[in-house]
């Protein structure tokens, strides 16, 4: 943690060399939430992307307010945008279907109608920002909501399109706990989490609050991993012992079955409590600084 | 009280068996001598290792006491003990473990060696002796510990007699009556109220974990406006952090963190409405694992370089200490 701590976020500096793809925000204070959305939807129009704004009625933080409202003057040419049909405003009920209910066949048929529209008149592809929890509600059970997520995700690798799904930071133990697989990426007011295959990127701040994101991501990891999981620590500017629990515990079976663990790159905080509580010499752990083979 | 802490120290009965740490409180050289000359005639007839951590003036009066089998012992200076009560006492416990594990019989003769220690400080010292009757018994090196009944005060004499469980008399060694088991040292009623700060110069309020980042952020901005080098910030944020975290998730609600300066330190306290550890020994060893109970003021005590912890039913305090960086630069002590 040397020099001054960047929050992360929406707020803090982007390194979003890819602010695409299916994204999981886990966000609850009102602005967080705002000027995520609205990085979302300039993102895509800087990309000449079509984007779908789904929006939910009273949803919002204060009395009334949708967060769209709060979104739209924060967009340069959001007016125009919206009157050539690059920016489209859909209600949670129409994104569902005619009766509010849930149909996930109709709701896959739908998007990838969407996204051939929209490459058809000549945008560069289909991005959509939600709020999850609408669809959470819909959903009969928390199988079906995996199946949905895992879905959108297959389809974001595989198509044009990027979905930027937030959640109330209250959402709950199921989004958490099955978050990182679902998602290759995990936006939450202290940390940013991408899971690419084996490898697992962490920027930001792990505590308390937030830890069960970092043990879902390299559980998901070690799920992808053949002989190793690579954690990069270069943007890790802090982790308590709560996070190493983390650590440890996700990875526990993985490395149990001879998987190892590279921990790349901590910066010096991170380091000392890794050394003091003995995580660099657990069995299958593994602490990478740079410059080393 | 005496004759139950007695039996539970010492289930066998007899200063041979158990964890033998005794206490030397002497008031002259001649007690001094009569006690350690004895001591470690004892362990040299018996090919033991004696580990000798005394001032430089005890060990040049023992020196010339013992005579030429001096050269047999292992001498280091206590001036190199550290002021870091948390690092040392894993360090010597770690070394105690490894000649344990050696098999080769040994003992250690222990003066405490801070110059001018604070009595803040030699309160908190007699926390970690208290504990070595429970972690360091299980590797059976027998400890004697020297101090200087003319350079404390009787209070705090009090409390290095209780800490033992046996006393040496002479150069007999015999059971502590008035020993206090570590549960009962550290126990609530035992410790003087932590004495109010001065002036505050900025206090932080958490509703819940939501809020720890934002603490972070202040609390290293503080540090290092405090002259504290970036590491040495660092360490106090990840201390402070494990102690509020402990707060939010074991205390009441709202937790208050609190900041200020003394002549001597940067200070963090962190307070909250809850009764604080129940288990007053937590914290004062290794966890086992990451999961392990205690581990957050375990790592407190790694990185402050003083930890009070004040547990009432009405509310509890644990305030961490960080010395101040000195004009060259340098933490002092």
């Amino acid at each position: 943690m040397g020099g001054t701590p960047q929050p992360v976020g929406p707020a803090g500096p982007s390194g979003r060399g890819s602010f695409a793809g299916h994204v999981l925000a886990l966000l609850t204070p009102w602005q967080e939430r705002v000027s995520l959305m609205s990085s979302w939807v300039r993102e895509g129009l800087a990309r000449g992307e079509r984007v779908a704004c789904v929006h939910h009625d009273g949803e919002g933080g204060d009395a009334g307010a949708s967060l769209l409202d709060a979104v739209a003057p924060r967009v340069d040419g959001w007016p125009a945008a919206r009157l050539r049909g690059q920016v489209m405003v859909v209600s949670v009920r129409q994104a569902l279907s005619a009766e509010g209910a849930f149909d996930p066949d109709s709701l896959r048929t739908r998007a990838h109608n969407a996204i051939d529209r929209a490459l058809a008149v000549g945008y560069h592809g289909m991005r959509v920002v939600t709020i999850g929890a609408p669809f959470l509600e819909a959903v009969p059970d928390d199988g079906a909501w995996l199946a949905l997520e895992r879905d959108f995700e297959r389809m974001c690798r595989e198509l044009p399109l990027s979905v930027l799904c937030q959640y109330h930071d209250g959402a709950g133990g199921l989004v958490r706990r099955a978050a990182a697989g679902l998602h290759r990426r995990i936006v939450e007011s202290l940390i940013e989490i991408t899971v690419e295959g084996a490898v697992v990127r962490v920027r930001g701040e792990v505590d308390i609050s937030n830890y069960a994101l970092l043990e879902s991501a390299v559980g998901s990891a070690c799920g992808n991993a053949e002989t190793h999981v690579d954690l990069d620590l270069t943007e890790l500017q802090f982790m308590d012992a709560s996070g190493l629990r983390a650590l440890t515990s996700g990875t526990a079976d993985f490395r149990h079955r001879s998987g190892r663990v590279i921990l790349r790159n901590p910066g010096p905080a991170v380091a000392r409590v890794l050394r003091l509580l003995r995580v660099d010499v657990l069995p299958g752990v593994e602490l990478r600084q740079a410059g080393s083979a | 009280m005496g004759a139950s802490a007695m039996n539970r120290m010492n289930p066998a009965g007899g200063p041979t068996t158990g964890f033998r740490h005794e206490v030397l409180l002497h008031s002259s050289r001649e007690q001094l001598l009569a006690g350690v000359v004895p001591y470690v005639r004892e362990a040299l007839d018996r090919d033991e290792t004696v580990l000798m951590v005394v001032s430089g003036d005890s060990a040049d009066l023992l020196r010339a006491a013992i005579g030429p089998d001096a050269a047999r012992l292992d001498w280091a200076d206590s001036a190199g003990w550290y002021r870091r009560l948390g690092p040392m006492f894993e360090d010597f416990r770690s070394y105690l473990a490894e000649q344990s594990a050696r098999g080769q019989p040994s003992r250690v003769v222990a003066e405490q060696g801070i110059s001018a220690p604070s009595t803040t400080w030699l309160r908190e010292y007699l926390s970690f002796e208290s504990m070595t009757n429970i972690v360091y018994a299980p590797y059976r090196i027998p400890v004697l510990c020297l101090w200087d009944r003319n350079r404390v005060a009787p209070d705090i004499a009090d409390r290095v007699t209780a800490a033992h469980p046996y006393l040496l008399e002479g150069n007999q060694t015999v059971v502590n009556a008035r020993f206090l088991d570590p549960v009962d040292f550290l126990g609530r009623a035992r410790h003087p109220e932590l004495a109010a700060p001065q002036h505050v110069e900025f206090t932080v309020r958490l509703q819940d974990a939501g809020d720890l980042g934002a603490a972070r952020l202040r609390l290293h901005e503080h540090a290092v406006r405090n002259g504290f080098p970036a590491e040495r910030a660092s360490e106090l944020v990840i201390a402070a952090n494990e102690i509020t975290t402990n707060a939010l998730e074991h205390g009441r609600h709202p937790v208050w963190l609190a900041v200020w300066r003394t002549g001597e330190y940067l200070v963090c306290e962190c307070s909250d409405g809850g009764s604080g550890f129940a288990d007053p020994t937590v914290g004062f060893r290794r966890p086992e694992r990451p999961t392990g109970r205690g581990c957050g003021l375990w790592l407190a005590r790694q990185l402050a370089d003083l930890v009070q912890i004040r547990s009432r039913r009405s509310g509890s305090q644990i305030r961490l200490s960080f010395a101040l960086p000195t004009v060259s630069g340098r933490s002092s002590g």
